[in-house]
């Protein structure tokens, strides 16, 4: 198998996971679509380090995953805190910031 | 044996991606982005990275979903009430399909070909990396995750914030 289908791969759910940020109406949806598109940079990571053969690549997706992981708790948090607030986690009622 | 696995495992990422950004209730969502999940493990097989595959389906299929799936169920009214649909605009669906053309479009004009090592990834050489290059940042990474775990309790907390 060729490296491209890999990168087409990893486009293709890159735009998949823009698409859900930009269209979805619910936080949480948001977040499992920032996940997508991290999982997208992290094929693309392993894809790279396999094609030149050096093995940081793999070391950065390590690293990745860790900050998806803390990622994941602090936006969770703030999604309760947010819940809390206007006992809904609709982003098109949270405009308390506008002016 | 003509029928490539590599297909049925970039189908089946691509089809439970789609199913996370499109699915009715939000809570189905979380099913489909846990086999999403383990598709990406999947792929990672593929690419003989064995080490991260294991490490996300710990990771990502294990500790992830289940965080998604308690904020979902934290965050549910009476059921049936909550299912907040996507606001569909053809201007978005068509600047996305836009961005994707220009990405394949770019890739499939260039080309790259993997590199020939005899064993590759083994955990070992992972390990010697982690520890000899990078062990700046892995001790980063941990002070990372400390301050994510104090502030993830203390933004949670019952009487923090309005009530």
């Amino acid at each position: 198998m060729n490296p491209e289908g890999y990168i087409l791969l990893s486009a293709i759910l890159l735009a998949i996971g823009g698409y859900g940020v930009i269209v979805s109406r619910n936080a949480i949806r948001i977040l499992m679509s920032l996940e997508i598109m991290m999982n997208s940079a992290n094929i693309n990571l392993v894809v790279f380090s396999r094609i030149t053969g050096d093995l940081s690549g793999q070391v950065f997706v390590t690293f990745s995953l860790a900050i998806a992981a803390a990622e994941a708790g602090v936006g969770f948090a703030l999604i309760l805190l947010l819940f809390r607030l206007y006992r809904s986690v609709d982003i098109s009622i949270m405009d308390k910031l506008k002016f | 044996m003509n029928v490539d696995i590599s297909y049925i495992v970039w189908g089946i990422a691509i089809i439970s991606a789609i199913y996370v950004v499109h699915a009715k209730d939000v809570f189905h969502s979380g099913l489909w982005l846990a086999l999403f999940f383990i598709a990406i493990a999947g792929i990672f097989v593929l690419l003989e990275a064995e080490f991260l595959a294991v490490i996300q389906i710990l990771i990502y299929a294990g500790a992830v979903t289940v965080i998604v799936l308690f904020a979902i169920m934290l965050t549910k009214r009476e059921k049936g009430k909550d299912v907040l649909g996507i606001n569909l605009n053809v201007l978005k669906l068509v600047s996305f399909v836009i961005f994707a053309l220009t990405l394949v479009g770019v890739i499939i004009s260039s080309s790259f070909r993997w590199v020939e090592v005899g064993v590759y990834g083994s955990t070992y050489d992972i390990a010697t990396i982690l520890f000899e290059r990078y062990i700046l940042h892995f001790e980063m990474i941990a002070l990372l995750l400390l301050v994510a775990l104090i502030s993830a309790v203390y933004l949670a907390r019952r009487d923090s914030g309005e009530s």
